[in-house]
């Protein structure tokens, strides 16, 4: 199950929620919001951990490494627009001033479920990528923030 | 060229083998969490009835934005569906008329990929189930009877469209 393919990573999101949507929007009816979210939550934590990790190979893992990360993959096939403010070799911050995933889930009125198999993503993500690093992000365009304002630093 | 059928592939350089791979990637750790929570049977239940009703709006959807009558309709949708899911297998046509088009798949890498990863189940219905919902954009003037398929552990796979007479 671990072999590439390739394509955008846009394009591979949409993919995968064009089958995630209508599963969890089932389950949601059947076992309510909680318990979905947290199954389904959980199996993408796991996911993203992985995911981290095998980026974490090709882009090295030290602060720099989720900048290049987000500007040649996320950002790959005009997924994202990325604006970097700061960078040191022990913090980095960048906002993404406009998100196409995230305007994906919009269209479809599933923000919330965006945020679920989305965004949720990338706090896993880095503790699989490195987890000496640290991410806060205190808003996301998905839920209705003006930017996703992503802050790194090295833990001390 | 896909056509009526680019917004389903979503990335016409990606093969149907590998979207749907894609797919599974993500669905089956999902579902595997699910069984373990509810159990098997709940969590098929659950993951069958989603992707069966997802399969049936999405094509009909697309049916419905086709002109023309039922047995248009099919064939528009089928000409690109049957080129992007004929380079995943190997078949031989049995007959091929008025009436009736007879084909046996006797090589399936769907079926390949999904019975080597223990999910038939979700393999027939990510790709097979989508021959009837195919099939049912030519309603009343197009039927398809499928008595076996290599996903479900048959040699080959057993197409049979019937058309009605053109009036």
């Amino acid at each position: 199950m671990s072999d590439e393919i390739a394509i955008g990573h846009l394009q591979k999101r949409k993919i995968e929620a064009g089958v995630l949507i209508p599963f969890i929007t089932a389950c949601r009816e059947k076992f309510g919001d909680g318990p979905t979210r947290e199954a389904v939550a959980a199996t993408i934590r796991a996911l993203a951990a992985e995911e981290g990790a095998k980026w974490a190979g090709s882009f090295g893992s030290d602060v720099a490494g989720p900048r290049e990360l987000a500007e040649t993959v996320w950002a790959g096939g005009g997924g994202l627009d990325i604006q970097v403010l700061d960078q040191t070799d022990d913090r980095l911050a960048f906002n993404v001033t406009r998100c196409r995933y995230a305007e994906f889930y919009k269209e479809l009125g599933l923000e919330d479920l965006g945020s679920l198999i989305h965004c949720s993503r990338d706090h896993a993500m880095v503790a699989g990528f490195n987890d000496g690093i640290e991410l806060t992000r205190s808003q996301t365009i998905m839920e209705g923030g003006r930017c996703c304002d992503f802050r790194f630093r090295r833990k001390t | 060229m896909t056509g009526v059928l680019d917004d389903y592939m979503v990335d016409p350089k990606v093969s149907l083998l590998d979207k749907t791979r894609i797919q599974a990637q993500v669905l089956v750790p999902v579902l595997r969490a699910l069984r373990a929570e509810v159990g098997n049977d709940k969590a098929d239940a659950i993951v069958k009835q989603a992707l069966r009703d997802w399969s049936r709006q999405l094509f009909a959807a697309i049916g419905d934005g086709i002109e023309g009558s039922p047995r248009r309709k099919w064939a528009t949708l089928q000409s690109p569906w049957g080129e992007i899911s004929g380079r995943e297998v190997e078949f031989e046509i049995r007959r091929n008329d008025k009436a009736a088009l007879e084909i046996d798949v006797t090589r399936c890498r769907f079926a390949e990929f999904f019975r080597a990863l223990g999910e038939p189940e979700l393999g027939a219905l990510l790709i097979c189930e989508a021959d009837f919902d195919i099939a049912s954009a030519g309603d009343g003037e197009v039927s398809l009877d499928r008595a076996q398929t290599i996903m479900q552990g048959a040699p080959s796979c057993t197409f049979r469209y019937k058309f009605a007479p053109r009036t």
